[in-house]
C-alpha cells in the first residue's frame, strides 16, 4: 500500500493560472522521495498541500489509503521540518522537542523518554537545557529533526532542511538524514532545489518544472535516461552539454568542424533538433577515434577530476570531465572524442528521441572480481 | 579644547532642560511652602516640613482616590492587554474574508478624537447603569485600536513557519497564543502595559463626567476638588498632592524608559 497517493492534484491561487498541474504519483511506505526542481516550480506548494498547510484546488490526496484531501494538518499524522527550522525561540531545546507531543496525550515520563531517545540519536543530549539562540546552525537543524522524529509519525515532510547549512555540514547531514530515515523506516518526502541532494539521497525522485512533472524515477535512471532536455540539463553536475544540430547523411553536424556520427540503431529520418552529451562521455581522443579538436578556454582541477571548457561555436561552450589530474593549459588544442552510443537526441520541443540504455555496474560484473564466498 | 559646537549644543540642552523641568521642580518646592510664601513669589521655601502633605491627606480622601486610580489603571491595563492581544492575534493568524478592510476600519478609529465619542459613550454607560462605578471607568477603554495595531505589528514579525509547525503538530489556537505568541511578544506587551497604565492614570475628563462622589473617583479629580474646595486655594497643599500622584508616573517612566522607546519604534519599522 502506498503511504501517500496524489491523484490529479491541481493547485491554483487565482483560479486561472495553475501553479501545480495534474500531479499523479504514489509514494511507497518507507521510501525516501525527493521533489526537486528550480525555484518557483511548485515543489514546496506540493509539499505544503500534502501537509495540509495549503488547500488542494482539485484532485485527491490519500494518506495510508485514507482520503486526506480536506483533513486538518494534525489529522494527517505526519511531521514536518522547515527550512528555517521554526524553533520556538523562548523555549529550551527539550521544550521545543516535546511541545507538539501534548496532543498525543502522553504521560510526562513517556514524553521525557521519547525526548531523551531522540536527543541521544542526534547527539543533542548536552544541549537539552539551552535556548535555540545558543546553538549553532547544525545543532538547530538537529533540534528541528528531533522534533519531527519524537512524534513517531510514519511520514515526515522536509522543506529544504539543509539549505541554511554550510557546504561541509550539508554533506554530513545528508548522510546522517538518510541513515536516520532508514533506521526509523519513515516515509520521507523531501523538497530541494539542489540536484546533488536529490541524487545522493533519493530512493526515487520527481523532477518538477513550471508545476508539471518532468520525470519520476530512481536517480540513476533519471541521470541515464532523462525524459527531456530540461531533466538532462537539470540533473548532473556539470549539466549535460546540449547543442543545436542538423542530421546530414547519418551524421550530427553541430558546426563546421564538429560532427558526430549517429549510432547504428537510430532512425535517421526522424526529426532531431538537439544533441546532448554528458561531460564525462567526452574523452581525449586516440588516433582511431578522433572526432574533433577543442580549443580549451578554461580548466578546473578538482584533484579527482579535471574539467575542460571548450568552445563549440562562437556562443556556446561545452564541458568535458576527465578522470584524474591532467596538465592542460588554457589555449591548448586538444583532440576529443565521443562514443556515438553515448549521445542523447532531442526533438525541437526538447523531448528525448533517442538514448541508449546505460546501467550502473554491480561489483560482481567487474572482470576477475573476487567471488562473494572469498570475502572475509 | 572642547569644540565650540559641543559647548553650544550642551548650553542649549541645559537651557531646555531647565525650561522643561522648572514646573515640576517648582511644584515640588511649593509643596513645602506656607500659603503666604507662594503669593509672595518665593522660589525657595523657608523651611522643609511635611505639614502640607499631611493636610492634603486630611482635607480630601486622597488615599481613597489613589487606591481608586490604581484599581482603575490596573484594570484598564489588563483589559487592554487581553482585548488587544486577542484582536491582534485574529488579525495576524486567522485568515478570514475582509480581514484587511476590518483592520483598516479598526485602525481608522484612531483618527476620531476621544472627545467626539464621549457623549454617546456617556449615554451608553448611563443606560447600562454604570455611572459612578469601576465598570463605567474601565470597560469603555478595553478596546484600543492603538494597542491592537502595536501588537499586530509585532505578531507579524513572528515567522509563519512557527504557526505552521504548531498546526502540523496539532497545537491548538489558544495553546499557540499562550505558549508561543505571547512569550515571544513580551517586549511589545510590556510597552503597551506601560502606555495603558500611564494614559489611564492621567485621564481627567471621563472620570470627571461619570463619577459623582469619592467612592470610585480617581486622584486627578481629587486634585481639582482640592483646588476648588476653598475660596483661596492652598497652593502648598495642592502641590503636595500633585507631587504624590506623579510619583507612580515618574517611577514607571524611569524604570521602563528604555523599553518604552524600543517597543514603540520596534514593531513599526519591521
Amino acid at each position: 500500500m502506498s503511504a501517500i497517493h496524489l491523484v490529479n492534484i491541481i493547485k491554483s491561487y487565482d483560479g486561472k493560472t495553475k501553479v501545480v498541474e495534474d500531479i499523479n504519483v504514489e509514494i511507497q511506505e518507507g521510501e525516501f522521495f525527493v521533489l526537486v526542481g528550480p525555484s518557483g516550480c511548485g515543489k514546496s506548494t506540493m509539499l505544503r498541500m500534502i501537509a495540509g498547510l495549503e488547500d488542494i484546488t482539485e484532485g485527491d490526496l490519500f494518506i495510508n489509503g485514507n482520503k486526506a484531501t480536506s483533513l486538518l494538518p494534525h489529522e494527517r499524522n505526519l511531521s514536518m521540518v522547515f527550512q528555517n527550522y521554526a524553533l520556538y525561540p523562548h523555549m529550551t531545546v527539550e521544550k521545543n522537542i516535546t511541545f507538539g507531543l501534548y496532543k498525543q496525550k502522553l504521560s510526562k515520563s513517556e514524553q521525557k523518554k521519547r525526548c531523551d531517545e531522540a536527543a541521544e540519536m542526534l547527539g543533542l543530549t548536552p544541549y537539552l537545557q539551552r535556548k535555540p539562540k545558543a546553538l549553532s546552525g547544525g545543532q538547530r537543524q538537529r533540534v528541528a529533526l528531533a522534533r519531527a522524529i519524537v512524534t513517531q509519525s510514519p511520514i515526515c515532510l522536509m522543506d529544504e532542511p539543509l539549505s541554511n547549512l554550510d557546504a561541509k555540514l550539508r554533506t554530513k547531514m545528508r548522510s546522517e538524514l538518510r541513515q536516520l530515515q532508514r533506521l526509523l523506516g519513515i516515509t520521507m518526502v523531501y523538497v530541494t532545489h539542489d540536484q546533488t541532494e536529490a541524487m545522493t539521497m533519493a530512493d526515487r525522485m520527481m523532477i518538477l518544472n513550471h508545476g508539471q512533472i518532468q520525470q519520476v524515477g530512481k536517480p540513476l535512471e533519471i541521470y541515464n535516461q532523462p525524459n527531456n532536455e530540461f531533466v538532462a540539463t537539470f540533473i548532473g553536475a556539470p549539466p549535460m552539454n546540449v547543442a543545436n544540430m542538423k542530421v546530414i547523411d547519418h551524421t550530427c553536424v553541430l558546426s563546421d568542424h564538429i560532427t558526430i556520427p549517429l549510432p547504428h540503431d537510430v532512425d535517421p529520418t526522424a526529426s532531431y533538433a538537439k544533441i546532448g552529451v554528458r561531460a564525462e562521455d567526452i574523452t581525449l581522443a586516440s588516433e582511431n577515434d578522433y572526432l574533433f579538436t577543442g580549443e580549451i578556454v578554461n580548466v578546473e582541477i578538482l584533484g579527482t577530476e579535471t574539467l575542460l571548457t571548450f568552445a563549440i561555436d562562437e556562443k556556446n561552450q561545452w564541458l568535458a570531465k576527465l578522470n584524474g589530474q591532467w596538465d592542460i593549459q588554457i589555449g591548448e588544442k586538444v583532440p576529443l572524442s565521443i562514443e556515438s552510443h553515448h549521445i542523447h537526441l532531442f526533438d525541437e520541443h526538447g523531448q528525448t528521441m533517442f538514448q541508449s540504455k546505460k546501467k550502473a555496474v554491480s561489483s560482481y560484473q567487474v572482470k576477475d572480481a573476487l567471488p562473494k564466498e572469498k570475502l572475509l | 579644547m572642547i569644540p565650540f559646537k559641543k559647548i553650544s549644543l550642551y548650553a542649549l540642552l541645559i537651557f531646555f532642560t531647565i525650561v522643561m523641568m522648572f514646573p515640576i521642580v517648582y511644584a515640588f518646592l511649593i509643596s513645602f511652602m506656607q500659603s503666604g510664601e507662594v503669593l509672595e513669589g518665593n522660589l525657595w521655601p523657608s523651611e522643609f516640613n511635611f505639614s502640607n502633605y499631611q493636610k492634603a491627606f486630611e482635607q480630601v480622601p486622597l488615599f481613597k482616590y489613589l487606591t481608586n486610580s490604581f484599581v482603575v489603571s490596573i484594570t484598564v491595563t489588563i483589559g487592554q492587554l487581553i482585548v488587544s492581544s486577542l484582536a491582534a492575534y485574529a488579525f495576524v493568524f486567522i485568515p478570514f474574508k475582509g480581514r484587511d478592510i476590518i483592520f483598516f476600519l479598526f485602525i481608522s478609529t484612531m483618527m476620531i478624537p476621544w472627545e467626539a465619542t464621549m457623549i454617546p459613550n456617556f449615554f451608553t454607560v448611563q443606560n447600562l447603569g454604570w455611572l459612578n462605578s469601576y465598570a463605567g471607568l474601565t470597560i469603555p477603554f478595553f478596546a484600543l485600536a492603538f494597542g491592537t495595531f502595536l501588537l499586530r505589528q509585532h505578531f507579524k514579525t513572528i515567522p509563519k513557519e512557527l504557526h505552521e509547525a504548531a498546526q502540523v503538530s496539532g497545537v491548538g489556537r489558544f495553546r499557540f497564543f499562550f505558549h508561543i505568541v505571547l512569550p515571544v511578544s513580551k517586549s511589545s506587551l510590556i510597552t503597551l502595559a506601560i502606555y495603558s497604565f500611564l494614559t489611564t492614570w492621567n485621564m481627567y475628563l471621563w472620570p470627571l463626567l461619570i463619577t459623582n462622589d469619592e467612592k470610585v473617583r480617581t486622584v486627578q479629580i481629587g486634585i481639582k476638588q482640592l483646588q476648588s474646595q476653598e475660596v483661596a486655594s492652598e497652593w502648598g497643599i495642592v502641590m503636595a498632592a500633585v507631587v504624590i500622584i506623579i510619583i507612580p508616573t515618574l517611577l514607571l517612566l524611569y524604570m521602563s524608559q528604555k523599553r518604552l522607546q524600543k517597543g514603540l519604534t520596534q514593531g513599526a519599522i519591521k
